[in-house]
């Protein structure tokens, strides 16, 4: 049961594993930082990962299945009552006030996080006003305008020389 | 088009865009399912989130689930969450053949080179929800303006923000 999504469920994760004894704390930080990394819900790489470790491919497919069966099948019994409901006046004014604090709280996460990332390495700045000017001014689809980012990114990296030496590079988070 | 595979290429697109994880996805999703395929207006968008993050999972899975529904029914639903989970999984699954295992370096150097785009997405991420609060009227603005010092000073919520969002969804129907 995971509401927080994300980096949140790494931490239950290894609570849950180390509590467990059933793997090491460096192997398990390996499979976390990896599994932030890699496209898609990071809950579902890293139930796969740990699953395939812990058991193979039967492991992964049942690691993967954990993972995503609780949040589908609640939409799937919801679905039906919330699309007869959305318009109802009561129905959208609860959905607009959860808005509003979901509103709220990303507006503090990228306070947060947003200040973290710029501050950490200055030239980040150039690649983070690409990517917003491409979606949002040239609308860009994402994609595309994600890889012009890391490409971008990568030749200030390159241009720093951290290409060769990624720890040479002061601690960023 | 076959809509199955309409909603299989969407939702393929979601996953294999989303870095970082959670909120950040939202750019990505709104830029499928509202701009790209106009299945959901932006409020529709909204009410879409709002009910994401209050039921567990990554909103994508809930994103999926519910849009692959009301565009498909049953099969719909389990193409969209079949295809958001196993494209990128695929993804992972050629990385890992290809690197042997986990690798820590190269995962470290990657996280900080995907991190100005995920704070770009993350930033991008609050204009629907902002704008369409402010447009909501002055109680949900008061709402969110509320739940800002909310978060940032009670730490139950900072920790628990589905039961914030629970709450002042609760308020919202009180106030005119």
């Amino acid at each position: 049961m995971t509401f927080g999504g994300g980096i949140a469920i790494l931490g239950m994760v290894r609570l849950e594993m180390s509590a467990r004894g059933i793997m090491s704390d460096e192997e398990l930080a390996e499979i976390c930082n990896f599994a932030v990394v890699m496209p898609g819900p990071i809950a579902v790489s890293s139930a796969y990962m740990l699953g395939r470790r812990l058991a193979g491919f039967r492991g992964a497919f049942l690691g993967i299945l954990g993972a995503v069966l609780p949040p589908f099948l609640i939409i799937l019994l919801l679905s039906p009552i919330a699309l007869r409901h959305f318009d109802d006046p009561g129905v959208k004014k609860f959905f607009a006030g959860v808005l509003a604090a979901v509103a709220a709280m990303i507006t503090t996460m990228v306070a947060r996080d947003v200040r973290k990332t710029l501050t950490a390495w200055w030239p980040n700045a150039v690649s983070y006003a690409a990517v917003i000017a491409m979606i949002a001014l040239l609308r860009w689809h994402p994609l595309p305008a994600l890889l012009a980012g890391f490409a971008i990114q990568l030749a200030l990296f390159a241009a720093a020389g951290f290409m060769k030496d990624p720890r040479a590079r002061e601690e960023g988070d | 088009m076959d809509k199955l595979f309409e909603l299989a290429l969407a939702f393929a697109q979601v996953g294999i865009g989303a870095f970082g994880g959670g909120l950040s996805t939202l750019p990505l999703i709104e830029h499928q399912l509202v701009t790209q395929t106009r299945w959901l207006t932006p409020e529709g968008f909204g009410q879409v989130l709002a009910l994401a993050q209050i039921t567990p999972g990554p909103i994508a899975i809930n994103a999926a689930t519910l849009v692959g529904y009301q565009q498909a029914g049953l099969a719909g639903s389990l193409v969209a969450t079949a295809s958001l989970v196993c494209v990128p999984l695929a993804f992972v699954s050629l990385v890992l053949a290809a690197l042997g295992r986990a690798p820590a370096e190269k995962a470290l150097l990657f996280q900080r080179a995907i991190a100005p785009m995920v704070a770009a997405l993350l930033t991008l991420a609050m204009v629907t929800p902002v704008s369409a609060t402010v447009k909501n009227g002055v109680s949900a603005t008061a709402l969110f303006l509320v739940s800002i010092s909310l978060i940032l000073k009670v730490k139950f919520f900072k920790k628990y923000p589905f039961l914030l969002f629970l709450l002042i969804g609760a308020v919202s129907l009180l106030l005119p």
